[in-house]
């Protein structure tokens, strides 16, 4: 896969293989955390002022706008997935993922929910190297780190190259 | 005591006040470490949030990630719920806790 700005804050996954693909259309069900509790208190936390009445506020007024702020940012990259452009190359099908300058917030906020809910639901550690010696290759949790992996390297793209942090 | 006569005592309940210095009492938000949100990324949302520069940014995010939390802002209570809230719309692990 070649990420790239392609100008004016827009940017591109170009080359993809099927398989990138897939891991890129696997952002929505990773970071759905329907029936998942501890996951859905790592996204919606609460204010944690202590007391039940402002534990109650927080869950009526501020998680519902987190809720539909997080559903968004899946919808649009969902959109954008959904526009990708396919190709042959020597033989084999690539795949171009185009990302609008306007839709890059919201692919940072789907990757991050994605790699929440993928730390919490498979206890994934920091550190790659951790991460490397201490998991069977290949098995589920394996794969989640690599997709987590991934998704972290979009991410730092995203802040060094088109987000100029 | 002076004076003559029966006197009717009436007991004056004591009620609760919330004294002036605890409402004034300045509230802390609190940033937690995690393992996932990149370092580059907390300090991006540091100084868009609260409108630090670069190097305070820098500096309260190397105390998260080495400290496991950092006290970012204290201040007014009502204005320390909007700056968690929107840590949280940021996904960061972010709390509210009375100062002192």
């Amino acid at each position: 896969m070649q990420l790239q700005a392609t100008g004016g804050g827009a940017w591109e996954m170009a080359g993809m293989r099927e398989m990138e693909l897939h891991l890129l259309s696997s952002i929505a069900p990773a970071a759905d955390v329907s029936g998942d509790d501890q996951a859905k208190r790592r996204l919606f936390p609460t204010g944690a002022t202590g007391g039940e009445d402002e534990g109650a506020d927080w869950k009526e007024f501020v998680v519902p706008e987190l809720e539909r702020a997080f559903r968004n940012a899946i919808d649009v990259v969902n959109g954008d997935l959904a526009a990708v452009e396919r190709s042959e190359e020597d033989g084999e099908e690539i795949f171009r993922v185009a990302v609008p300058a306007e839709h890059t917030e919201h692919w940072y906020s789907a990757l991050n929910q994605a790699r929440l809910v993928l730390a919490e639901r498979y206890d994934l550690p920091a550190s790659e190297e951790e991460f490397l010696s201490e998991s069977a290759v290949f098995d589920e949790r394996w794969l989640a780190g690599a997709q987590s992996h991934l998704y972290a390297v979009i991410q730092t793209f995203l802040l060094e190259t088109v987000m100029g942090v | 005591m002076q004076g003559g006569g029966d006197v009717e005592v009436v007991e004056i309940p004591e009620v609760e006040v919330e004294d002036e210095a605890e409402l004034d009492q300045p509230w802390n938000v609190v940033v937690f470490d995690d393992p996932v949100n990149l370092m580059s990324y907390v300090t991006l949302v540091l100084r868009r949030i609260f409108g630090y520069s670069e190097e305070r940014a820098t500096q309260l995010m190397l105390e998260v990630h080495q400290s496991g939390k950092s006290v970012v802002w204290s201040g007014a209570r009502e204005r320390a719920e909007l700056y968690v809230q929107q840590l949280h719309g940021y996904q960061l692990q972010a709390s509210m806790a009375k100062a002192g």
